[in-house]
């Protein structure tokens, strides 16, 4: 039996917009091209299993490796949240610094 | 009694107000580093010519394992390398994290290159995820630039 890389990636989509929960609109763009790559490299490997071109030790090692890319690739789209949180701070204390600045007399913001 | 300003001064006091203005943002993750970047695009550059390489070479010794030990070994110096680097920048928790995976995929390469590849279809797969990998980690890196 092959597997169905659409439910696989519809599935996997599901899971991780629940995770990124009110940021998935911030990495959505990036990440699901990449969910999208490892669901075909997923059901890759199980055509290889299926054709016996590949034993379980190797299919194994296979997943791993696509397990620690699309790792990588969440960690980069984590990241990026990350930044546009720090960019919409650092915008709305530059907003107010002169404001704070002037009236207090110090440059303390 | 006249004030005299002299450039130097202006420059100066120039210099301290950057300063300033610079310590108060507030920063959630590691600042940009070139010589990481730099680094990440040599190590991709290595892979991909590793992939090619291997991808003509499938069916002849020259694709065995046994012939290509110096590219493990110059992956992993230069991820070591990467690595002491990464761990050296405050804040930097996630490029370390993707450093160590990219370390441990290309153990995973290495185990499955020990147990031989039998046909250019085994490869692509493999080659798909660290293609994925350095996008990603290029990405971050575009991304930390971007918001110096």
């Amino acid at each position: 039996m092959t597997l169905d890389v659409q439910k696989l990636l519809n599935d996997m989509l599901a899971a991780a917009k629940t995770s990124f929960s009110k940021d998935w609109h911030k990495v959505e763009g990036y990440a699901k091209p990449e969910l999208e790559k490892f669901a075909q490299n997923l059901a890759d490997i199980a055509a290889m299993k299926l054709a016996n071109t590949i034993n379980e030790e190797k299919a194994k090692l296979q997943i791993d490796v696509q397990k620690k890319a699309m790792i990588i690739a969440m960690l980069t789209a984590h990241g990026l949240t990350i930044l546009s949180v720090e960019s919409a701070i650092n915008a709305a204390i530059d907003v107010v610094r002169g404001t704070v600045n002037t009236t207090i007399g110090w440059t303390i913001l | 009694m006249k004030l005299v300003v002299h450039p130097w001064r202006v420059s100066l006091i120039l210099l301290v107000v950057v300063a300033l203005m610079q310590a108060c943002a507030v920063r959630l993750i590691a600042p940009y580093d070139e010589i990481t970047d730099q680094k990440i695009t040599e190590i991709q550059g290595q892979t991909a010519r590793f992939f090619v390489e291997l991808d003509r070479k499938i069916g002849t010794p020259a694709a065995d394992y046994s012939n290509n030990i110096a590219f493990y070994n110059d992956m992993y110096v230069a991820l070591s390398t990467l690595d002491v680097r990464a761990r050296a920048i405050e804040k930097n928790n996630i490029v370390v994290q993707q450093i160590e995976l990219l370390y441990g995929m290309t153990n995973d390469l290495e185990a499955l290159h020990k147990l031989g590849f039998n046909s250019t279809e085994e490869i692509i797969p493999i080659k798909n995820a660290f293609n994925s990998a350095f996008t990603a980690m290029v990405k971050m890196q575009m991304g930390l630039k971007r918001g110096e």
